[in-house]
Formats: C-alpha cells, sequence, structure tokens
C-alpha cells in the first residue's frame, strides 16, 4: 500500500506539473516577503524521504510552536522521484511555495543559480560556519553567496553476509577486482539454494552506487574545461570503471537488468530474502535487516575497495542541503525556525536516529565509535559529488546518466553510448 | 463576476415567435447574451488565458530564470526551428502517431465488436459484463498502473512465469519495461483496457435505438449479419462512431500519466518518450519552457489536422 501511494504522489507531482505548465503561472515576482518575526505564520516545510526521523520532526515542530505562540510548523514528507520538476513548479509562486525545502546535493547548483531561494550569507557564521560541510556549502553557492546550507551527508558502504564468506573461504576484498572475484564465488556457490540468487545486489537503475566505481577509478561524470562543461564517461577512467561494473553483472551479480527505481532504493530486500550476499547501500539500512540475520551475527560491512587497494574507494557523496524559498511570505520565521534546523539537539538527531552525518560536523561525533559510524565516517571522508553545473539538475531529470547505467547493467556497448549520453550531459550543462 | 450592463431590464414577456414573413424590426433581447456570458467567461478564463499565456511563451526564451521572476526575451521563431531541428522531437512524433492510431484502431474495433456482442446477450450476462466495464474504466489510472506493473513485473509477475511455465526459452525474468517494442506493447495493453470500456457503453446505447422492425424488415428481404451491420447499423450510428473515433485519437495523441509513470521502471526513457512525456521532459524537467510550449503548440496542430475530417464532419452531421 505504501507503494501505491508513492507512485500516487508522483503522479499527482506530474499531473501538477503538467497543469502548471499549461496554465504557467509564472508570476513571481519575489513579494516583498514579511521578515518581521511577530506576524504569525503558518510554515510549510518540505523534507525528503529517509532525511529526518520521526524524532527529529516532532523535536522540530515542538520547539518551533513553542518559541512563536500563533504560528505552526507543518513537515510534508516528499519523494526523491520527480522533486526536481515539483519544485520548479512550488517554488516560483508565493502562494504555493514551501517555506523551507531540502535540497538534494546534486540539485541545490541549480536553484541557488536561477534565483529561487533566500540569501543565507548572513547567517552563514549563526548556522555553524567553519564547521558546516565544506563539498556541501560549496554545491550550495553561486556566485559566494550560500543560497544552500548543508543538512547532511551519507555516502554507501558494501553489507555483506559473513557466514556465507565463512562457508566459502573468502576474505574481505581490498580491491575492486576482489569484490568482483568475490561476488562471483558466492554467485556460484549460492549457499542456500535460491533460483534469484545474486552475488551482489547492484540494480542497473540505481545510478548512483554505480558512481563508486567510476570515482575510485578517477573517472568523473562531467567535468570542465576553459569554462565549459564536458561530459566524462567516454574517458578512460570511466571506461575502466564500466568494464569492472561489467564484468561482476556477467559473473558476479545478476540484478543488472533490475530497472524498477523502488527495489532499486531498497537493497535490503533481497538481502533479507537470502537472495544477495552482498549489497551496496547506506549504514542506516542496518535496521532494515532482518533480525535473525543481526541476532546470529551474519552481517558485515566494509568501505568500498580501491581500484589497486592502497585505500579506501570513493562512493557517490550522497547529502542534501536545506534552503529557504525566496517566494515564502514568511522568510523571517523561516530563517528561526532554519536555526532550530543547525541548534544542537536537531543536528545530532541526524547522527543518533538517522545515521546521516549532520551538516555541522562539530555534532558528528554523536555517530558514535562504534565500528559501523566508522566505516561511514570513513566512506563520508572519501566520498566524491555530483558536478558542481548550474544545470546538473536538469541532467538528472533528463535521466542521462540514468538511462545509461541502466543501458550498462543490460550489458550494452559502453563506449557508443558513453559517447552519446557525454554529448548529451554536455548540451544540457552548457545551455543557458 | 460583475455584470455591468444596465441593459439587463426584460422587455417582452414573451418570446418573439414571428417568422421571417413578418418584417418588423424586432428589438433584440439581450436576455439569451446575458445567459450564455458566464459560460464564456468560464471558457475563457479556464482555456482561454493558458492558451494564451503559452502561445506568449512559445515565441519567448523562458527557461528556470523566467519562472523565478527574470523577464523573458522575444525569441521569434527560435523555439520552433529548435524543435524541428531536433531529431529526437520527429522520432517522438512519429511513435506518438503510431502508438495513438494503433491504439484508437483497436479500441475502436474491440469496443464495437463488444458492443454488439452485448445485445447478444442474455439480461443478467449482459449487466455483468457492463458492471465490469465500468469498473475497470472507473478504477484511477495509477492504480491499474500498479496492478499491470505487478503483473508484467520480470521478478515476481505472472505474465513472465506463465509464458516460462509454457516452456518459452528466455521469458523467465523477461524484462517488459527495458525494450522500447514490449514497452509500448504493455502501455498499449493498458490504454486500450481503460478505453474500450466507453466506446462499449456508447456504441451499445446507440445500437439499441436502432429501430427494431427495419433490421426485421431487412431479415426478410434476406440481408445477413454483415450486411444489416453495414448498411443499417453503422450508417445509423454513425455520429457516435465519429465522435468517439475523434476522441479517442485525441486521448491516444496526448497520452502522459501511464508511460510516464512506465518509463520509471524502464531505464529507457528517450526511447520511450511520446509527445506528453517530451513536452514534459523538454519543458519541467529540463526547465526549457519556451521550447516546450512550442512543442505543445505544434502537438496541438497535430491534433487539429489528425481530426479535421472527422470535426466537419461531424457537425455536418450535427446540423441534419
Amino acid at each position: 500500500m505504501k507503494e501505491l501511494s508513492r507512485r500516487g504522489l508522483l503522479g499527482l507531482g506530474g499531473a501538477l506539473g503538467a497543469a502548471a505548465l499549461l496554465s504557467a503561472c509564472g508570476e513571481a515576482s519575489g513579494s516583498a516577503s514579511s521578515d518581521s518575526l511577530s506576524t504569525p505564520a503558518k510554515l510549510r516545510v518540505w523534507f525528503m524521504k529517509d532525511s529526518v526521523s520521526d524524532k527529529a520532526q516532532a523535536w522540530l515542530k515542538q520547539e518551533f510552536e513553542n518559541k512563536f505562540q500563533g504560528s505552526t510548523l507543518t513537515i510534508e514528507q516528499q519523494e526523491w522521484d520527480g522533486i526536481v520538476p515539483k519544485l520548479q513548479t512550488a517554488l516560483a509562486s508565493p502562494e504555493s511555495t514551501p517555506d523551507i525545502i531540502e535540497l538534494g546535493n546534486t540539485q541545490a547548483p541549480t536553484f541557488c543559480a536561477v534565483g529561487a531561494l533566500a540569501d543565507l550569507s548572513g547567517m552563514k557564521e549563526e548556522l555553524g560556519g567553519a564547521n558546516l560541510t565544506k563539498s556541501l556549502v560549496e554545491l550550495g553557492s553561486f556566485e559566494n553567496k550560500m543560497y544552500a546550507a548543508p543538512f547532511y551527508a551519507g555516502s554507501r558502504i558494501v553489507f555483506y553476509r559473513k557466514d556465507m564468506f565463512q562457508q566459502l573461504g573468502l576474505a574481505i576484498p581490498k580491491t575492486i577486482d576482489e569484490l568482483t572475484a568475490v561476488a562471483t564465488k558466492i554467485q556460484t556457490g549460492n549457499p542456500e539454494k535460491n533460483a534469484h540468487f545474486s552475488g551482489m545486489f547492484l540494480p542497473g537503475i540505481s545510478s548512483q552506487s554505480a558512481f563508486a566505481w567510476v570515482f575510485s577509478n578517477g573517472g568523473r561524470l562531467a567535468v570542465q574545461k576553459d569554462g565549459k562543461w564536458e561530459g566524462s564517461l567516454s574517458s578512460p577512467e570511466s571506461q575502466k570503471a564500466i568494464a569492472q561494473l561489467q564484468e561482476l553483472w556477467k559473473t558476479g551479480s545478476t540484478t543488472g537488468t533490475i530497472t524498477d527505481s523502488t527495489i532499486g532504493s531498497q537493497p535490503y530486500t533481497a538481502f533479507n530474502t537470502g537472495e544477495a550476499g552482498m549489497f551496496f547501500g547506506f549504514n542506516f539500512h542496518l535496521k532494515k535487516i532482518k533480525k535473525e540475520l543481526l541476532d546470529a551475527g551474519k552481517v558485515g560491512y566494509f568501505n568500498f575497495p580501491s581500484p589497486k587497494g592502497d585505500s579506501v574507494g570513493n562512493p557517490f557523496a550522497g547529502g542534501s542541503n536545506v534552503a529557504i524559498s525566496n517566494n515564502s511570505k514568511a522568510r523571517g520565521l523561516a530563517k528561526e525556525a532554519l536555526k532550530l534546523i543547525f541548534s544542537k539537539p536537531f543536528q545530532e538527531f541526524f547522527a543518533t536516529e538517522g545515521g546521516w552525518v549532520p551538516g555541522n560536523l562539530n555534532y558528528a561525533a554523536a555517530l558514535g565509535r562504534d565500528e559501523l559510524s566508522k566505516v561511514t565516517i570513513e566512506a563520508v571522508r572519501n566520498s566524491v559529488g555530483t558536478p558542481a553545473a548550474k544545470n546538473w539538475a536538469l541532467v538528472e531529470s533528463a535521466k542521462v546518466v540514468d538511462d545509461f547505467f541502466v543501458a550498462m547493467g543490460a550489458l550494452k556497448d559502453p563506449v557508443g553510448l558513453a559517447k552519446t549520453a557525454d554529448a548529451k550531459m554536455t548540451e544540457i550543462l552548457n545551455s543557458k | 463576476m460583475t455584470v455591468t450592463s444596465t441593459r439587463a431590464k426584460p422587455e417582452g414577456t414573451l418570446p418573439d415567435r414571428t417568422g421571417p414573413a413578418a418584417p418588423r424590426k424586432r428589438r433584440r433581447n439581450p436576455l439569451p447574451y446575458l445567459l450564455l456570458l458566464p459560460a464564456v467567461l468560464i471558457l475563457l478564463v479556464d482555456m482561454g488565458y493558458p492558451l494564451l499565456r503559452q502561445i506568449t511563451m512559445a515565441f519567448q526564451h523562458f527557461s528556470l530564470e523566467q519562472q523565478f521572476g527574470k523577464p523573458a526575451e522575444f525569441a521569434g521563431l527560435d523555439n520552433f526551428t529548435r524543435v524541428l531541428g531536433d531529431s529526437a522531437f520527429w522520432l517522438t512524433l512519429g511513435r506518438s502517431l503510431a502508438f495513438c492510431l494503433v491504439c484508437a484502431a483497436l479500441t475502436m474495433a474491440i469496443g464495437i465488436g463488444g458492443a454488439l456482442l452485448l445485445t447478444k446477450l442474455s439480461r443478467p450476462v449482459s449487466v455483468f459484463v457492463q458492471a465490469a466495464m465500468l469498473l475497470a474504466w472507473a478504477m484511477p489510472v495509477l492504480s491499474s498502473l500498479q496492478v499491470f506493473q505487478w503483473i508484467f513485473d520480470s521478478r515476481s509477475g505472472v505474465v513472465d512465469w506463465t509464458l516460462a511455465g509454457l516452456g518459452l526459452q528466455g521469458m523467465a525474468g523477461y524484462n517488459w519495461f527495458s525494450n522500447p517494442l514490449t514497452f509500448f506493447a504493455v502501455a498499449a495493453i493498458l490504454v486500450i483496457w481503460m478505453s474500450v470500456p466507453l466506446v462499449v457503453f456508447m456504441v451499445y446505447a446507440s445500437v439499441t435505438q436502432i429501430d427494431e422492425s427495419m433490421l426485421e424488415a431487412s431479415t426478410l428481404d434476406g440481408a445477413n449479419g454483415w450486411k444489416q451491420f453495414r448498411e443499417i447499423t453503422v450508417p445509423t450510428i454513425a455520429p457516435v462512431l465519429l465522435l468517439v473515433t475523434i476522441l479517442e485519437i485525441i486521448w491516444d495523441l496526448r497520452v502522459f500519466t501511464q508511460i510516464f509513470i512506465l518509463q520509471k521502471n524502464g531505464g529507457i526513457t528517450e526511447q520511450t518518450n511520446v509527445l506528453g512525456t517530451y513536452v514534459y521532459q523538454v519543458g519541467l524537467s529540463g526547465g526549457d519552457y519556451g521550447v516546450a510550449s512550442a512543442t505543445a503548440l505544434i502537438m496541438l496542430l497535430i491534433t487539429l489536422l489528425l481530426t479535421w475530417r472527422y470535426v466537419t464532419q461531424f457537425l455536418k452531421q450535427g446540423e441534419v
């Protein structure tokens, strides 16, 4: 049922978006919004799914409403899929805009550049200053002004079945090639004799997972040359990574052809049903793993390996920024709410409840000192983001990169398709 | 809504029924026009304004920055030349037309067949079939989409399971959504499944209006079923058939939701774009509202061209 409502929401977003395109309510005037704190307001806050724990949401709502009697704060949970078009239309008018929004870090540059967000430079120090995650500050800034503050960060780690490793006499892989070899051995061994068994669960549709191969080999999705962006999936580094991925999909994973984004976003499901020996997920996915497996000590985790085995690999830098809509009618109060979001209790909730690394690194210690936190922080420290290009969100919503990795998962021609994808990226990234 | 006209006083209590034979100068009664006003206003606000806005935007450079307040520049025919010069547009157009024509033709054929079959069924069976169709027709499109995705799911779908069970090679775990041909096959089944009931209902309703005695007489004259269908049924229900065909073509040409949702499970977005999703992708996802508006206008023109003959014919028949 959850699934159904998710799609419902999506479709609704699409329908609303299409309706808005036709009726084109582009009267974004950036109206003289009330920056006063005395006029009560009904703040609407958009957080993304799996970002902010229920506890943290309740805390924020209560703190805010206690502090500003007469005002209310409502949190509306949003889905990642299709969020960019939704934001494009919602943020454009004072009537429809939420006041505070969470933006995926890959989408932040676009919204910063087009004037959709309120300038937060004035309160940067108050929000954490030098302690704010640097890469996220960069993605949330445009022409030296910060419009979207670092919300939280997270990166994927590899979960594995300890018992299967033991049974087959396998060690934790130190290089990417070893990872493929291990996956292949588990898949051939198929210890639980499962019909759908996959050495590693890695759906083609989960392109953000696949980025780890590209980044660890030194490849990038797009690079800037003389002020112009260029798609970079054809570079020797990226091509090497894709060859490694396709090798894995040939011998160590049966999941390359999975194209359902819902299944892709729940990599633990196959793991729980004994259909996968490994999966590449976030630290907080540990909570979604079946209790029997955890209690029996069958679950372990390790960092994504590097090509040569001399260090930790470079997974994709997941994370979010948080911003205030420029069209908000209550920017003053929204800024106050933002201060609460950057206060110690809320930031620590990210670590203790969500398993994310909080945007203010001063509070990262709350993640704890256990093995999982260590591995996670190590992953975040080595993570690499998508290009900080103004139009990157448009590349994402045109699904250029997603579709490319789906084709790779289906073992299609890496050279030709990379060329096509590069050309498309170059075109979108350099368009005005 | 305020009516400023003060001429709304009712003059003449009885409608003027004198024919053209009486060349008396007659005062125009404003009442009919006033009664028309709300409908006209609603149409203007509801359909006129967006259309006007769309036409304006089609001639402007209108992207995300303009969406957030920057003034738009006049673009002349730039947007149109960009659309028409884009090979992706032409591919999409061809795909859309093919999909639309196949779907509309199959829907009409199945719908008319179903309606005729319905007239031959005993009452309880006919009521049961109609109820089932009504349910299919009234089902929210997102729910049926979900069900279809489950049916065709590559890991646990019943279709793959059955086909593999029948011994068909390579059907176990076959991904219907990652090949353009099978993608559109599934989409077509869904679209047709959802639009057949309406055709059945409308055709059935008009077929039952045909004078029984006429059919009886033709039987006596030795006409067989096919001849009766061609010579009596079709001409009698022609206006309904025309109307439904026009609607089907329009609906199938601008199909959006089904394709849009299925695309999320396909990973072959560009190869499965139809006009609706193409406009959405260029406009909302791509942030280029000007080009998207131009494309939408072209789409409107194509729809008019496709249905023009039917519309004029339909209007002519309406006059008879």
